[in-house]
């Protein structure tokens, strides 16, 4: 007996463990056309924080998208001034193809990015964006699809424009030293 | 008993199928992983760039063409004749390059939230000469970010004169491991009391 209870415990946190590893914390789940696709009725997506996330908050969708299901939208949110946000999307199935429009609409004025990936295909991009957010995925072959939307803090807000593309640009770049043993004097 | 084990076994079953019935997750973690990859690179460049700007902005910071140095100090022709005395003090500047980063990382991430303080300051105001009542609104909102930013810079401080006594514990380690292999150099007198100095009069607002 005590050994079927020990071994019960121990498969319980490996399930755990595995799972805590493996899974996002804050992800809308949306395989059986449950979402929206009117961009007038989205779907509210929280930007969370994340275990593994570095810097700022993110949202997760796994999704599927095509045949009778055309369109998913999602609300991210009203931002009172410009704000810098990473998407990822990738497609992931054969023959499948995803378009991501991401609109913001501040008062009179409305900005629309379109995005599209196909089969394994992954693409981030970063959008500077101030209003009421929506995030809208189509497809026609039907799919599955991941998408993250992420925000990485106000420190990223307030970078200029040069200063962000000088950040993007060297990604993985190692830390710069400050100071370093010579030999004699120094300097 | 019997009962007992089969409740287990029934536990454990119901665990298992609700990890099969999520299957299908499968196949997302990989660009999840992607993504928080891409996340922490991302993050380590900016932390990086940051500290590398904050240095390069201060011209008694040195910072060179070169980003990969800054600063260069040497040890002193005794010590660099003897090799266990010359590498104990390379192992000493890394731990002294660790802390110096760590201060111009912070001074990066001070000056971006000030940046930030004053746009949001300006949008406000903005907002708020349209109308007499909105101005009212501003004035108040304004000594509250005073005192937000009073609290700030106080929290900043502590912080910050912590990290300049450490560095200063470092260097003064530092001073006396040269003195055990060469007598008399000085070497904090020379070397750790102007960076020291550097800290002191540079980080704290």
């Amino acid at each position: 007996m005590r050994h079927l209870v020990g071994l019960f415990v121990a498969g319980l946190l490996m399930l755990s463990v595995q799972v805590e590893a493996q899974e996002p914390q804050n992800v809308v789940r949306d395989y059986q056309n449950d979402v929206e696709g009117d961009p007038d009725k989205p779907l509210r997506l929280r930007l969370k924080k994340q275990s593994g996330l570095e810097m700022g908050r993110m949202a997760v969708v796994w999704g599927s998208i095509g045949g009778s299901d055309t369109a998913d939208s999602f609300f991210l949110g009203k931002t009172p001034d410009k704000t810098r946000l990473q998407f990822d999307l990738t497609a992931l199935e054969v023959g499948g193809r995803v378009q991501l429009i991401v609109t913001a609409k501040d008062g009179q004025n409305v900005e629309r990015h379109e995005i599209e990936v196909v089969y394994g295909e992954n693409q981030k991009f970063w959008l500077r964006l101030k209003g009421s957010l929506v995030a809208q995925v189509t497809g026609v072959v039907p799919t599955n699809y991941a998408l993250y939307v992420w925000y990485p803090g106000d420190t990223v807000d307030a970078l200029t424009k040069n200063e962000f593309e000088d950040v993007v640009s060297n990604q993985g770049m190692e830390k710069p030293r400050m100071l370093r043993a010579v030999k004699g004097a120094g300097k | 008993m019997i009962r007992v084990r089969y409740v287990l076994i029934a536990t454990f079953l119901v665990l298992n199928t609700s990890q099969t019935a999520r299957a299908g997750d499968d196949q997302f973690n990989v660009s999840f992983s992607s993504m928080l990859g891409g996340a922490s690179a991302f993050a380590a460049a900016f932390i990086n760039y940051g500290a590398l700007q904050a240095c390069a902005s201060d011209p008694s910071c040195g910072m060179p063409d070169d980003p990969g140095s800054g600063f260069e100090v040497g040890a002193g022709s005794c010590c660099d004749n003897n090799d266990d005395c010359f590498n104990d003090f390379a192992l000493h500047v890394k731990r002294l390059d660790k802390a110096l980063f760590t201060l111009y990382k912070n001074e990066r991430y001070h000056n971006l939230v000030m940046r930030i303080q004053g746009i949001r300051m300006s949008a406000m105001r903005g907002a708020g000469s349209l109308s007499a009542a909105g101005a009212a609104v501003v004035a108040r909102l304004e000594i509250n970010i005073a005192k937000d930013q009073k609290k700030y810079f106080e929290r900043f401080n502590v912080k910050t004169n912590t990290n300049i006594s450490l560095l200063n514990d470092f260097l003064v380690e530092l001073g006396a491991l040269i003195e055990n292999h060469c007598a008399g150099s000085n070497w904090y007198q020379r070397n750790g009391v102007p960076l020291y100095m550097h800290a002191k009069l540079t980080f704290p607002k």
